[in-house]
C-alpha cells in the first residue's frame, strides 16, 4: 500500500498546516477584544481596515515592490553563474557549488551581523570608500531599504542560482552549438534558444525567492530602518499589540499574494512546444 | 536547378597540420586534409578516433592547438562560429524543441535580419526541397525521425553554408530509413553542389555516399581516396580491417619476381602478391599479405593455380546472397572467404571438407608490418 506511505506526511499537513490554517482565517473574520470588547459578530472588517488605509497599503505595496526588486535582483545576478555551472566541465565545479550556497551555510542572524560590519556607518565598506576619498561622509548602507534589498539579495540568491542551474543543464548544448554555426552571437543564442527554454526555472526561481522575500522577518528587522515595513513585521507588530485578528488577516493576504503568484507562474513561464 | 536553396558558394576546405590535445588524449594529431569544392568527404574511423572534434574545428567550435583551417582560401581560425558562414548537422539533429518546423528552418536567415518576404518564400522552396511542406506548424517532437532530419538539413541549406558539415546525421534512424536517407541526402547535396563533410563511423555509408574517403585512426588521418581506392588499395593494415572485412598473412619477403612478390608466410607457406612497379619491399621485410574474403578462390585439393594453401573447412555460415566459409590453413593461420551464392555454385562445401584456397596475385595487397 504507497499510499500508506503518505500518511505521516498528510497527519503532519494536518496538524501543522490545514489546521492552523483553518483557525487562522476564522480569527480574521472576528474582531480581537482590543478591538471590540464585547465580542463580535463575524465581519470582514479587519479586510476592509486593511484595503481601507493608506497606511497598510503602503505595507502592501512595500511588501510587493521589496519581494520584486529582490527577485529581479536575484535572477539578473544569478543567471549568468547559474549558466556558468551548469556548462563548466572545471574541476572546481563543487568549489563553485560550495561558494554558491555558502550564504546558506551561515545561520541568518550572525550572516545579518555580518552585513552590519559590512554597511554601517563605520562598517568596512565606508571606511573603504573614505579611505580612497570617493566619499566624504559615510553612505547610509543600513536601516534602510539598500541595506534591506543587500541582504535579502544575497541569502536568496543561491535559491535562484540553483534552481536555473538545474534548468539550464538540461538544454543540450548541441542547441547552442548548432545556433552558433547558424549565425546567433551569445546574445541571439541567449535570447533565441537559451532563455525561452529555460523559462520553467526562470518561474520557478522568480516564484520561490520572490515568496520567500515577502515572507522574511529576521533581515528586515535587523538591516531595515523605521520605513522599511513590510506585511511580515506588521503581523509581528500587531501580535505585540494583541490584535490577533488583524494580524491574521494580513496573514491570509501574504498567502494570497503566494498562492496568485503559484498559480501565474505555471501560466506565464512555459517553454513552447513543450509536451 | 536554381532554388533558393541551390545558390551553394562551393567553397574548398584546407586543413593543414591541426592539432588538439584534451588533457591527456590527442584527440587530433598533424592533420591535413584537402576537400574540392562541391565534393562530398566522409571522416570515417572508429569511436574516439577524433571525427568530431575534427568537425568541430572546422566549425569554429573548437579552437585547434596548432594548425590553420582554411575555407574558400580563408584562413579561418580567427573568425568565430557565427561568421563562418556553415551549415551543421549533428546526430540528434539538435532542432530547437521550442520553435515550429518553420521557425527552425528560417533561424539562419533571421539572425542575418534576412528581409520577412525574402524569409517567407525561400523557406517555402527549401521546406518543398525537403518534402516537409504543410508540416511546417508543427513543433520538432510532432515529427518523425526522418521528418525530423529534413528539417535539419533545410535549416542548414536555407543559409546557403560555403560548407555542410555532418556529424553522424544518420545514426539515429533505424537501418531502413536510414538507407533511404542516404539517398536523399546524396542527390540533396549533388542537386544543391554543396561541399559536404560528413562524419561517421559506418564505413558501408563512407563507401556510398562519398567522393572521397579519409580514414582515422587515434586522431590521424590514415588515408585519403575513393571508395574504391580504399576498399581495393588500402595502404593500412588498420585502413584494410576497418573498411569490410580482410585476410592477414603476416610473412617475409623471400624472392623478387616481374610483376609480384614472393612472400613465405609465418606459417611458412609460399604466397605471391602483385607488387606495384615502384615500391617493392625488398627481400627479408617483414610484411602482411591482404586478401579480400571474397577475392578467395577455394577449390578441391589439386584444382587450383599456384601458389595455394591448403586448409580445413571449420564453418560454413549461410548469409542468405552468399556464404560464407570459415578456413583454417594448414600452416595454421585463419581465413575467412565468402562465395557469392549464385546458381552455377550451388553450397557444397561442408564443415571438415579439405580444400585449397587461392587467389589471383593481383587481388592480394602488401602492407607495411606495423600493428595497428
Ligand atoms: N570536450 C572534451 N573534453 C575532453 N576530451 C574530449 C572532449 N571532446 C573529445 N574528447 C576526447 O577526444 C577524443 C576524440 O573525440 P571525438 O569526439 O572527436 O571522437 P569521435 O571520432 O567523434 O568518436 P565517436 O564516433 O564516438 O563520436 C576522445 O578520446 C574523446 O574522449
Ligand atoms: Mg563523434
Amino acid at each position: 500500500m504507497p499510499a500508506l506511505l503518505l500518511t505521516p506526511l498528510l497527519v503532519f499537513l494536518l496538524a501543522f498546516f490545514v489546521l492552523p490554517f483553518g483557525v487562522m482565517l476564522y480569527e480574521s473574520l472576528y474582531l480581537s477584544l482590543v478591538q471590540n470588547p464585547a465580542g463580535s459578530a463575524m465581519t470582514f472588517a479587519n479586510y476592509t481596515k486593511a484595503f481601507g488605509d493608506a497606511f497598510y497599503l503602503r505595507v502592501l505595496l512595500q511588501t510587493v515592490a521589496l519581494g520584486v526588486a529582490v527577485t529581479a535582483l536575484a535572477l539578473v545576478l544569478g543567471y549568468p553563474v547559474a549558466y556558468f555551472l551548469a556548462r563548466t566541465r572545471s574541476r572546481r565545479r563543487h568549489v563553485l557549488l560550495f561558494l554558491v550556497i555558502s550564504p546558506l551555510v551561515v545561520s541568518i542572524v550572525i550572516r545579518s551581523y555580518g552585513w552590519m560590519v559590512l554597511l554601517g556607518r563605520a562598517g568596512t565598506v565606508n571606511t573603504l570608500l573614505q579611505a580612497l576619498g570617493l566619499v566624504e561622509r559615510p553612505l547610509p548602507l543600513m536601516y534602510n531599504w539598500f541595506g534591506v534589498v543587500v541582504a535579502l539579495t544575497h541569502v536568496l540568491l543561491p535559491f535562484m542560482i540553483l534552481t536555473l542551474a538545474s534548468v539550464i543543464e538540461g538544454i543540450p548544448e548541441s542547441l547552442e552549438d548548432t545556433a552558433a554555426v547558424l549565425g546567433a552571437g551569445w546574445w541571439s543564442r541567449f535570447r533565441h534558444v537559451i532563455l525561452p527554454l529555460s523559462m520553467e526555472g526562470v518561474g520557478a526561481g522568480v516564484t520561490l525567492v520572490f515568496m520567500l522575500t515577502i515572507g522574511s522577518f529576521v533581515s528586515i528587522l535587523l538591516l531595515g530602518g523605521s520605513d522599511t515595513l513590510v506585511l511580515p513585521l506588521l503581523i509581528y507588530q500587531q501580535i505585540t499589540l494583541l490584535n490577533n485578528n488583524f494580524a491574521a488577516a494580513l496573514g491570509m493576504l501574504l498567502l494570497v499574494l503566494s498562492v496568485v503568484l503559484l498559480y501565474a507562474q505555471a501560466r506565464i513561464f512555459r517553454v513552447r512546444g513543450a509536451a | 536547378m536554381s532554388t533558393a536553396v541551390g545558390r551553394s558558394k562551393m567553397a574548398d576546405v584546407e586543413l593543414r597540420a591541426i592539432a588538439k590535445r584534451y588533457g591527456a588524449v590527442q584527440a587530433v594529431a598533424d592533420l591535413d586534409l584537402r576537400v574540392e569544392p562541391g565534393q562530398f568527404v566522409s571522416l570515417l574511423g572508429p569511436s574516439g578516433c577524433g571525427k568530431t572534434t575534427t568537425l568541430r574545428i572546422i566549425a569554429g567550435l573548437v579552437r585547434p592547438d596548432a594548425g590553420q583551417v582554411i575555407i574558400g582560401g580563408r584562413v579561418m581560425n580567427d573568425v568565430p562560429v557565427h561568421h563562418r558562414g556553415l551549415g551543421l548537422v549533428a546526430q540528434n539533429y539538435a532542432l530547437f524543441p521550442h520553435m515550429t518546423v518553420m521557425e527552425n528552418v528560417t533561424f539562419g536567415l533571421r539572425m542575418r535580419n534576412a528581409a520577412p518576404a525574402d524569409i517567407a518564400r525561400r523557406a517555402g522552396e527549401a521546406l518543398e526541397m525537403v518534402r516537409l511542406t504543410g508540416l511546417q506548424d508543427r513543433y520538432p517532437r510532432q515529427l518523425s525521425g526522418g521528418q525530423q532530419q529534413r528539417v535539419a538539413l533545410a535549416r542548414c541549406l536555407l543559409v546557403e553554408p560555403a560548407v555542410l558539415l555532418l556529424d553522424e546525421p544518420l545514426g539515429a534512424l533505424d537501418k531502413k530509413l536510414r538507407e533511404a536517407m542516404q539517398v536523399e541526402l546524396k542527390s540533396l547535396q549533388r542537386q544543391v553542389g554543396i561541399t559536404a563533410i560528413f562524419v561517421t563511423h559506418d564505413q558501408e555509408e563512407a563507401l556510398t555516399l562519398s567522393d572521397r574517403i579519409a580514414v582515422m585512426h587515434q586522431g590521424r588521418i590514415q588515408q585519403v581516396g575513393a571508395p574504391h581506392d580504399i576498399y581495393e588499395r588500402p595502404r593500412t593494415r588498420f585502413v584494410a580491417e576497418f573498411i569490410g572485412v580482410c585476410n592477414f598473412l603476416e610473412g617475409e619477403v623471400v624472392g623478387r619476381q616481374p610483376g609480384a612478390v614472393m612472400i613465405r608466410t609465418d606459417g611458412g607457406a609460399l604466397v605471391a602478391v602483385g607488387a606495384d612497379a615502384h615500391g617493392a619491399p625488398a627481400e627479408g621485410v617483414k610484411v602482411v599479405v591482404a586478401v579480400r574474403p571474397e577475392k578467395l578462390v577455394v577449390g578441391a585439393p589439386g584444382t587450383s593455380h599456384s601458389p595455394a594453401l591448403p586448409a580445413r573447412v571449420e564453418a560454413v555460415v549461410y548469409v542468405g546472397t552468399a556464404v560464407h566459409y570459415h578456413l583454417r590453413a594448414a600452416t595454421g593461420e585463419r581465413l575467412i572467404a565468402y562465395r557469392q551464392n549464385d546458381a552455377a555454385a550451388p553450397v557444397a562445401l561442408a564443415p571438415g571438407a579439405e580444400v585449397v584456397v587461392s587467389w589471383p596475385a593481383t587481388a592480394a595487397r602488401l602492407l607495411p608490418d606495423v600493428s595497428g
